[in-house]
């Protein structure tokens, strides 16, 4: 079954990512210090770019995790009816959400040419702000794939002490469930991805709105612009996407309205609605209009996440 | 005039996707609330009642939503009085069907002539007809919005008509497929403009 295997690669993780996470905390603490310490700023950029590669290096880990998962751990029907099985499961479920979210700003973050001074300071802070955010609240090296790690090692307790054959088929198709409908699945590998590249786009899209108001140059309404149409794509591409899954994964159960369904589609209708105000941006009240609606739509991705782990539902983790 | 009723129709749309923006808010706090008041509440009639009133005060909205969309439509074809008469016959043949037939018919008709109406707005885009009434000028960005809508359009008659047919996955996909293509043609047509003319043979300029 190779869970000796992958027991010894899920402690490797922890024991080499525990380090890692440190050290994104401390470069994130050393952004916000650099930006109130002149003498240092100048030195902001390596840290940047340092914590960037912290980030990337820790994805690899868990690349590394997830591939010894796919290739050590075998789901085996105990009735022999079924194929065994074997997991292909994504870097971006359970804790890791947050942390590949992360991964993609920081990646705009060091990418990004000929951006105002301004911006870019702010951009960097920001990407600091989520490091920190990562570390006290969805850390993917204290416990990897917690939820996964639960739901096989009650399979292979079931499997392995010779239980009732009533209990280890339970307890296989729980897992076998999963496997299918979530950590397999096609629609796992294209969703979220596409939806967490396009809250990271949202982050430049906010900022720029931020200086919108506060600076009132075109410049900065371009910026906004230009980082909340790939979002939106993204966003929108992404959202659709997810329609099939879910009429397939819940035909049982009711799912429309849910609470995260419904943040989500408030989220893409306000930014739907900056878009329709900035065809008009050069009327009167327009540029203020466009600003704030970006602000509120931004708003509105925090509350899309954030809603996964507070309100029970469905699409939620949270009750 | 014109100009003003284009200004108002994105005005419109944008105070309605907001309102729906804001009555989704406060679906997620009742639910939110009604989780921690009931036990396994999404079981309960507690939670039908809660579809229904969403429905409620959503559906108004949306229809709202459709009509604007479909006013928005005829506006490239048609200008000055053509233009009123057009929407004036659209929105008459709308609420009749919806009083003598029920509303979702009602929407049925205006999507469905919107439908028709987009689809040779993009025959006369491709032809490069210059009859056509855009806000923004080249030929990606007109293209793409023309495409942009017809997804929309057809997202919108595929969830009102379609939705217990066999062909509403089909439809559905057909709608993605156009929403992402008008999406990408029509955010980066200054770009796509570029790409085209930096290769022979030159067409005609594309401006941003």
């Amino acid at each position: 079954m190779g869970n000796t295997a992958y027991l010894s690669a899920r402690e490797f993780t922890a024991r080499v990512g525990q380090p890692l996470i440190d050290l994104i905390l401390l470069l994130s603490i050393a952004i916000l210090v650099f930006a109130v310490l002149p003498q240092l700023r100048t030195y902001t950029r390596f840290v940047v770019l340092a914590l960037f590669a912290a980030f990337a290096a820790g994805w690899l880990l868990l690349v590394s995790f997830h591939y010894q998962i796919a290739t050590h751990l075998v789901l085996v029907d105990p009735t022999g009816q079924l194929p065994p099985g074997s997991f292909t499961i994504p870097v971006w479920v359970e804790n890791e959400k947050f942390y590949f979210w992360t991964l993609i700003l920081g990646l705009l973050t060091v990418v990004g040419r000929r951006r105002p001074k301004a911006f870019q300071s702010t951009l960097e802070l920001t990407f600091a702000g989520f490091g920190i955010l990562t570390f006290f609240t969805s850390n993917p090296f204290s416990r990897p794939l917690a939820d996964f790690h639960a739901g096989f090692t009650q399979y292979v307790q079931a499997v392995s002490t010779g239980q009732d054959m009533q209990v280890q088929v339970q307890a296989y198709y729980a897992m076998y469930g999963k496997m299918v409908g979530f950590y397999n699945s096609a629609y796992m590998w294209i969703h979220p991805p596409l939806l967490f590249a396009a809250y990271s786009t949202f982050v430049l899209a906010f900022i720029g709105c931020i200086f919108m108001l506060v600076k009132k140059q075109e410049r900065y309404d371009k910026l906004a612009y230009d980082w909340a149409k790939p979002g939106f794509i993204l966003l929108t591409v992404g959202l659709l996407i997810g329609y099939p899954w879910a009429v397939e994964a819940w035909k049982d159960q009711p799912w429309w309205y849910d609470p995260k369904v419904n943040v989500t589609l408030m989220m893409w209708l306000l930014y739907s609605a900056y878009f329709h105000a900035r065809l008009y941006i050069h009327r009167r009240g327009m540029w203020v209009t466009t600003a704030i609606l970006g602000y509120v739509a931004f708003l509105g991705v925090v509350v899309t996440y954030i809603t996964t782990y507070v309100i029970p539902g469905i699409h939620s983790v949270a009750g | 005039m014109i100009k003003n009723l284009n200004f108002i129709l994105i005005l419109t749309t944008i105070v309605v996707l907001s309102a729906i923006g804001i009555i989704f808010i406060f679906g997620s706090g009742y639910s939110w609330v009604q989780s921690i008041k009931v036990s396994d509440w999404r079981q309960t009639p507690l939670y039908q009642n809660y579809v229904s009133d969403m429905n409620l005060a959503v559906l108004p909205l949306s229809v709202i939503l459709v009509a604007v969309m479909g006013l928005c439509i005829p506006k490239r074809l048609f200008s000055g009085k053509a233009l009123l008469r057009a929407m004036g016959f659209l929105l008459a043949a709308t609420l009749a069907t919806a009083a003598l037939l029920g509303p979702k018919l009602g929407m049925g008709v205006l999507l469905v002539a919107a439908t028709l109406i987009q689809v040779v707005v993009i025959g006369m885009t491709l032809a490069g007809d210059r009859r056509l009434s855009y806000e923004t000028q080249g030929f990606f960005v007109q293209i793409g919005s023309a495409v942009l809508h017809l997804g929309f359009i057809i997202f919108l008659v595929d969830f009102i008509l379609l939705s217990g047919s066999p062909a509403h996955l089909d439809v559905f996909w057909l709608s993605t497929i156009l929403i992402g293509v008008g999406m990408v043609l029509c955010f980066y047509s200054a770009e796509l403009a570029r790409l085209r003319d930096s290769g022979p043979p030159p067409l005609a300029d594309e401006n941003k």
